[in-house]
C-alpha cells in the first residue's frame, strides 16, 4: 500500500468488503469500463459511474499534482550549476523571436522561448534551461520559474517521446474522457502523471483545450525530433478503442491517419450538417465581381488623365 | 520640513502619515519660517468644505463626507484621508499595487460590483460607501476565502497577538468554517538564519515578493505556481541575500515569515516596547527595542522619514543576542603577579585608574572614543581629559590627523539622507554603501530604478543592487576627474544636483586629508557645493563617530605625544581598534571602559564595564549630523553602569570633578560645546569652507608647483597612496564588538560564506 493509499484508508476498506478483500480499484475500474465497451454509438450515455464511496479529496489531490510539484529539488540531471544553450539552428528561431519585441521589453518573449527550449530538451524545462532564458532576456531567474510553474503546458519534470494528455474539464469528462484515461492507463501500463517504462509515453492530463464541442479529447505533443519534427495535435471524438489505437500507431512511429475529429469533418452535428448545405442565394450584400470591375475602370480613368496632364506639361 | 515635502512628493501614504500630515495642517500655519512647504502641506490635505482652490484637488465623498484629494491617488488612499480604515492585507504604502488580496473591497455608487479600492483611482465626486451591507458581505467573503487554507494555529503562531489576519477576521470572520475539504498545506522555505518560514500561513499578499524586487533590490522571491497551488519561494532552494530581509517578517501581515532568532521566546503582549535608535550604523535608524524582564527580546523598526522611512537593516534588527553575550558586568584589573585580568570592586578599579591619571605625565595622556560611545560620555571623557591637560584625542576609525574637524560639512552627509533622492548624480567614493548603510542603499536604489539617478563608484564593493558605473579602484582617478580627463567628468559637469558619497574608509587611509582635500576640490569644481546645493556627503560608519568629532574630540594642533620615558597612559572609551596605540613604543597603561570583552578589553589593564546603547539614556548623532536620543531599554547587566556616571566618578578619583552630577547637566554641557545637541531630531546645514578646509596642504592645484614625496603634489598632479580604494566593511554581519558577539550574526556570516542555513 503506498503512502497515497493510506491517506485514502476509508475508501479502501469500504470497497475491500464489498470485494471480498479482492483487488478493488481495479474491479473498480473494470466496471466502469465495461458500462461502454459494448456501444459503438459514442453518443450514448458515456458517463461513468462515479464511485460513491470515494471522497472528494481524492479527485482534489488527483488534480492537485497534475503539474508536479511548485519548488524545485536539486538532482544530478537537473541543478543550477548545469549550462544549457539554445542549438545553433533554434538559436536562429530564438533571435527571429526577440525581434518581436522591442528591446526595453524583451521579456515578453518569454514563453514563445520557453517553448521552443522545451521542444528542442525533449519536452521539459530544467532549471539551466529556465535560467539560459533568464540571462537572453536580462530578467532574474525568478522571474522565468515564476511563468513556468503558471502554465501547466511547460513541462518540468521529464516527460515521455509522446505525452499524452486526457482532457479533463467537464464537457469531456461527461462525454466519457475518464474512461479514456482509464483505457490508456491499462494499455500503457501506467498511472497518471506517469512515464511508461521505454519512456516512450507519458499519460497526462489537461484542463479544456477547447474542443468541447467534439468532446472527448486527448492532446499528443511529439517531442521525438526536437523542435523541427515536433507537433501537438489534438485527436477528438474518442472512443477508448480509437484512443488506444492513436497510442499504438504512434508507438510503431507512425502518424495516426485522422487528426482532429475521428469521426466528423470538422465540429458539424455530428447528424451531418443542418444549414448552409447549398450554395448562398443572395440577396448579397454587395456584387464583389462588379465592384471590382468598377474599381478598375476608375483606376484606369485616373491613370489616362494623369498621363494627359503629364503630356500636356511637358508640351509647356 | 523636508520631511513633509518628500512626503507630499509621493502619493502612497499610510494612516499614520496622513495623521501627521493633518496634525502639520493644523501646526503648519505656525511656523512662518517654513511657509512654503506648509502651504504645500495645507493645499494637498485641505478638509475644508470650502470648495477646492487647487486644480490638482477632487472632491469626493467617503461615507457621504466630502473630502478633497489629490488628482490620481486610490480610493483606498481618499478612505484614509477621511479618518475611514480600510482594512487590507496586500497594500502597502511603500510598495506597488498588487490588488490581489481584495480584502479592501468597498461601494462606489453606479459600480455593479465592490471594487478593490487599493487599485482604484479616484474620480470627481465619487460616491464611496464603507459600512453599507455588501461591503460587509463582500469583505466576509475574502475573509471566509483567505481562512480556508489557512492553519488555525493561532495559538502556536509568532504573529498571534500582532497578527493583521487575526485582528481582521475578528470582524469579519465567521465563528465556524462552512469548508469542509481538505486543507492544503505547503512546504516550508528555507530563507536563512533569520526568516523563518511556515509556508502554509501564507494568504499570498505578495508583500514580501514586492519588497525584495523592489526595496531590497533582490530579485529571488516569487510566486511559483498558479490557483490552489501558488507558493511564495525562490523555486530552486536558496537563502534570502538581502540586507534587509527582516524586514519582510514585518511586512508579512500573518505569521507566514517570522524571526527565527525570536520564535517562541516571548508572545507579542509580553513586551516592554522602548523607542530608541540603533547604533550599529551610521544612519541610527530608529527603532523600537522590545524587552521582557533584563533581556532585549527582539528590535524592530519605526517609522522615520528623514532617517530609515520603515526599514532597519539585518544587522540592527537581529544582533541584540549579541548585548547578551561576552558583556563585561563587572570592573577588571591586572593582577601584577599573574599578569591576568582579575575582577575587582568598583572602588579598587576606580582608585586603581584614578591614580594612573593623576600622576601621570600630561603629554603622555592619550583619549581614544570608540565608535559605538555616546555623546554624554565622550564629552565627559574629553571634559576628564583636559583637565588633567591631555592634549591627545583620537576617534575610532577616523584619521583625525588628516579629517578637518572645524566645519561639520567636513564629515557629515550635507544633503541629507532623504536629499540623496534629490540629486541627479551620485559618485561614491570608497564605499560600499549596500554593506556600509543598507537602508540608505535602498533610498539610492529607489533614486536610480524611480528617478533614474545616475549611480557611479570609485573603488572596490560588491553588487550594489542597481546598475553603477564602476570608475575604477585607484585614487588617481580623481586627479583625472578634476582635470577632465576622464569622461565621466562631462557628466558631472552636467549634472545639475551632483552628490559625492564618501565611504568612512577613506577617513582612515594614510592619503586621506590628499584624498579629502580632493574630493573637496572636485566639489566646488562641478559644482557638487552650490549656494543651494550641498552634495558632499560623508558617510560615518557607526553612530558614535559623528557625536565625537561633533564634540572636538581631536588632539590639538600642537600635540604630540612626548618621546620621554614615562609611562604612557591610554583612557579606552570603548574602541576596539587598539593599533592606534598598542603598536607605539613605550610602556602603556590601558584603561578600557566598554560594554564587550573583545580587543579593547583583552589588551587592558583595567577594565571598567560600561553599558550598551540599549542600556543608557544617551545621545548620538547619525551621519547626517541629526542628533537622537536613545533610551535605556533594559538595566546593564551586573556591575556594569551608564557610561558617563563612570566617567564622573573617574573625575572624582582623578581630581579633577566634573562640574555636572546630572544627565540633565551633562546635556547642557554638550549643548555648550555643540549647538547640535540643542536641537534634538533636527538637522542644520552646516557651513562650506569653500576649499579653505584643506587649505594648508599642498598639492591639488595644477597651476602650484610643490615637491615631496606620496601625499604631496608633483608636476600637477597628487599622488595618492597606491593601495585601492574600497569599503572598509569586509562582513556587514560583523563590523563591531555587540556584533562580533551576536551568534545569530555569526551564523549570518556562514550562511554568507557558504550559502547555506546549516
Amino acid at each position: 500500500m503506498t503512502s497515497s493509499d493510506l491517506f485514502f484508508t476509508t475508501t479502501t476498506t469500504t470497497t475491500s468488503k464489498k470485494n471480498n478483500g479482492m483487488n478493488n480499484n481495479n474491479n473498480n475500474n473494470k466496471r466502469n469500463t465495461n458500462s461502454n465497451t459494448n456501444t459503438k454509438n459514442i453518443f450514448k450515455q458515456q458517463t461513468s459511474k462515479t464511485n460513491n464511496n470515494q471522497t472528494f479529496s481524492h479527485v482534489i489531490n488527483e488534480r492537485l499534482y497534475s503539474v508536479g510539484l511548485m519548488v524545485h529539488r536539486d538532482s544530478a540531471e537537473n541543478n543550477s550549476s548545469l549550462k544549457w544553450e539554445f542549438s545553433k539552428e533554434n538559436e536562429t528561431k530564438v533571435q527571429t523571436i526577440l525581434k518581436r519585441y522591442p528591446p526595453n521589453y524583451k521579456r515578453s518573449a518569454m514563453i514563445p522561448l520557453l517553448d521552443v527550449a522545451q521542444q528542442q530538451n525533449a519536452g521539459y524545462l530544467t532549471v539551466p534551461v529556465m535560467n539560459h532564458i533568464a540571462e537572453l532576456l536580462e530578467v532574474a531567474p525568478i522571474r522565468v520559474y515564476e511563468v513556468a510553474t503558471f502554465y501547466s503546458m511547460f513541462n518540468r519534470s521529464k516527460v515521455g517521446s509522446y505525452h499524452v494528455m486526457v482532457c479533463g474539464t467537464t464537457p469531456c469528462m461527461l462525454r466519457g474522457s475518464r474512461d479514456i484515461e482509464k483505457a490508456l492507463s491499462e494499455h500503457l501500463g501506467v498511472k497518471k502523471f506517469e512515464t511508461t517504462r521505454d519512456g516512450k509515453f507519458t499519460l497526462g492530463e489537461m484542463e479544456c483545450m477547447g474542443c468541447c464541442v467534439n468532446a472527448p479529447m486527448i492532446a499528443v505533443a511529439d517531442y521525438t525530433g526536437g523542435v523541427e519534427k515536433y507537433t501537438y495535435n489534438y485527436y477528438e471524438d474518442l472512443t477508448p478503442e480509437s484512443a488506444v489505437s492513436i497510442v499504438q500507431t504512434l508507438a510503431q512511429g507512425k502518424m495516426p491517419e485522422k487528426v482532429g475529429s475521428q469521426i466528423r469533418n470538422k465540429a458539424e452535428p455530428i447528424t451531418g450538417t443542418t444549414t448552409l448545405n447549398t450554395e448562398p442565394t443572395g440577396p448579397n450584400c454587395r456584387d464583389l465581381a462588379k465592384l471590382k470591375k468598377e474599381l478598375e475602370a476608375a483606376a484606369a480613368e485616373a491613370a489616362k488623365a494623369a498621363a494627359a496632364e503629364a503630356a500636356a506639361g511637358a508640351k509647356k | 520640513m523636508r520631511r513633509f515635502c518628500a512626503l507630499i512628493s509621493r502619493t502612497k501614504r499610510s494612516s499614520d502619515e496622513i495623521n501627521f500630515l493633518r496634525k502639520s495642517v493644523a501646526l503648519g500655519s505656525a511656523s512662518s519660517a517654513q511657509t512654503t512647504s506648509s502651504e504645500t502641506t495645507k493645499a494637498s490635505f485641505s478638509t475644508t468644505n470650502t470648495p477646492a482652490v487647487d486644480e490638482n484637488l477632487v472632491p469626493v465623498f467617503v461615507d457621504g463626507r466630502e473630502v478633497h484629494v489629490q488628482k490620481g491617488v486610490t480610493v483606498l488612499q481618499a478612505c484614509e484621508h477621511a479618518g475611514v480604515h480600510v482594512p487590507r492585507f496586500c497594500y502597502h504604502p511603500r510598495l506597488s499595487i498588487a490588488g490581489n488580496c481584495r480584502m479592501c473591497l468597498v461601494e462606489v455608487e453606479k459600480s455593479p460590483k465592490p471594487v478593490a479600492s487599493c487599485a482604484m483611482p479616484v474620480m470627481p465626486n465619487m460616491n464611496i460607501k464603507t459600512t453599507t451591507d455588501l461591503v460587509k458581505k463582500a469583505r466576509e467573503g475574502v475573509m471566509e476565502f483567505l481562512l480556508i487554507n489557512h492553519p488555525l494555529d493561532c495559538p502556536i503562531c509568532d504573529q498571534g497577538g500582532e497578527c493583521e489576519l487575526q485582528d481582521q477576521s475578528m470582524i469579519f470572520g465567521s465563528d465556524r468554517s462552512r469548508f469542509t475539504e481538505g486543507k492544503r498545506a505547503v512546504e516550508d522555505k528555507e530563507l536563512g538564519p533569520l526568516v523563518k518560514t511556515v509556508m502554509t500561513r501564507c494568504i499570498h499578499c505578495t508583500r514580501c515578493v514586492r519588497f525584495a524586487t523592489e526595496v531590497a533590490g533582490v530579485q529571488e522571491l516569487g510566486v511559483t505556481g498558479r490557483g490552489g497551488q501558488a507558493e511564495i519561494g525562490t523555486y530552486v532552494s536558496k537563502l534570502l541575500s538581502s540586507e534587509l530581509s527582516g524586514n519582510v517578517i514585518d511586512l508579512c501581515p500573518v505569521g507566514a515569515l517570522t524571526s527565527k532568532p525570536f520564535a517562541f521566546t516571548a508572545r507579542s503582549w509580553e513586551l516592554k516596547p522602548t523607542e530608541t535608535i540603533d547604533v550599529l550604523d551610521g544612519l541610527g535608524s530608529s527603532i523600537r527595542v522590545d524587552s521582557k524582564g533584563t533581556e532585549v527580546m527582539r528590535i524592530t523598526p519605526r517609522l522615520h522619514e528623514g532617517v530609515n522611512e520603515e526599514w532597519i537593516s539585518d544587522k540592527a534588527r537581529f544582533s541584540y543576542d549579541g548585548l547578551k553575550r561576552q558583556r563585561l558586568d563587572a570592573p577588571y584589573a591586572k593582577n601584577p603577579k599573574t599578569n591576568k585580568l582579575e575582577k575587582v570592586t568598583w572602588e579598587t578599579a576606580l582608585e586603581i585608574v584614578g591614580e594612573q591619571l593623576s600622576k601621570a605625565d600630561p603629554r603622555n595622556l592619550r583619549a581614544v572614543a570608540g565608535k559605538l560611545a555616546d555623546c554624554e560620555s565622550i564629552v565627559a571623557l574629553k571634559d576628564v581629559m583636559t583637565s588633567l591637560g591631555c592634549v591627545n584625542f583620537e576617534v575610532e576609525g577616523v584619521n583625525a590627523d588628516a579629517v578637518n574637524v572645524d566645519s561639520r560639512s567636513n564629515y557629515i552627509m550635507n544633503s541629507n539622507i532623504v536629499g540623496v533622492e534629490d540629486a541627479d548624480v551620485v559618485l561614491m567614493v570608497g564605499a560600499d554603501v549596500r554593506l556600509e548603510a543598507p537602508v540608505l542603499n535602498a533610498r539610492l536604489r529607489r533614486a536610480n530604478v524611480a528617478g533614474g539617478v545616475k549611480m557611479a563608484t570609485l573603488g572596490h564593493h560588491g553588487d550594489l543592487t542597481y546598475p553603477v558605473e564602476n570608475l575604477g579602484t585607484e585614487a588617481s582617478i580623481i586627479n583625472d576627474l578634476l582635470s577632465g580627463k576622464h569622461a565621466f567628468s562631462e557628466t558631472l559637469k552636467n549634472a545639475k544636483n551632483p552628490c559625492v558619497i564618501v565611504g568612512s574608509a577613506v577617513l582612515n587611509r594614510p592619503d586621506c586629508a590628499q584624498l579629502l582635500k580632493s574630493l573637496h576640490q572636485l566639489s566646488d569644481q562641478f559644482g557638487v557645493v552650490t549656494n543651494d546645493w550641498n552634495g558632499f556627503n560623508v558617510l560615518q560608519a557607526s553612530g558614535g563617530t559623528t557625536g565625537a568629532l561633533d564634540l572636538g574630540f581631536v588632539s590639538s594642533k600642537n600635540k604630540h605625544i612626548s618621546e620621554n620615558d614615562g609611562l604612557k597612559v591610554v583612557y579606552n572609551l570603548g574602541s576596539e581598534t587598539i593599533s592606534s596605540y598598542d603598536s607605539e613604543p613605550g610602556k602603556k597603561f590601558v584603561i578600557y571602559q566598554g560594554h564587550h570583552g573583545d580587543v579593547g578589553a583583552a589588551g587592558a589593564d583595567v577594565v571598567l564595564p560600561g553599558a550598551a546603547y540599549t542600556e543608557k539614556d544617551a545621545t548620538y548623532v547619525n551621519t547626517e549630523g541629526r542628533a537622537q536620543r536613545a533610551l535605556a531599554c533594559v538595566a546593564p547587566p551586573g556591575l556594569a553602569r551608564a557610561d558617563w556616571k563612570i566617567l564622573r566618578a573617574v573625575s572624582e578619583f582623578a581630581m579633577v570633578p566634573l562640574k555636572y552630577n546630572t544627565i540633565e547637566q551633562c546635556r547642557e554641557r554638550l549643548a555648550e560645546v555643540s549647538p547640535t545637541f540643542n536641537a534634538i531630531d533636527e538637522v542644520e546645514p552646516s557651513l562650506w569652507l569653500n576649499g579653505a578646509s584643506y587649505a594648508h596642504l599642498a598639492g591639488g592645484t595644477p597651476n602650484v608647483a610643490a615637491k615631496g614625496g606620496a601625499g604631496k603634489k608633483t608636476s600637477g598632479a597628487t599622488v595618492f597612496a597606491s593601495e585601492p580604494l574600497t569599503t572598509n566593511v569586509e562582513n556587514f554581519y560583523m563590523t563591531d564588538a555587540i556584533t562580533r558577539a551576536s551568534a545569530t550574526m555569526a551564523r549570518c556570516s556562514k550562511a554568507k560564506a557558504t550559502g547555506s542555513a546549516f
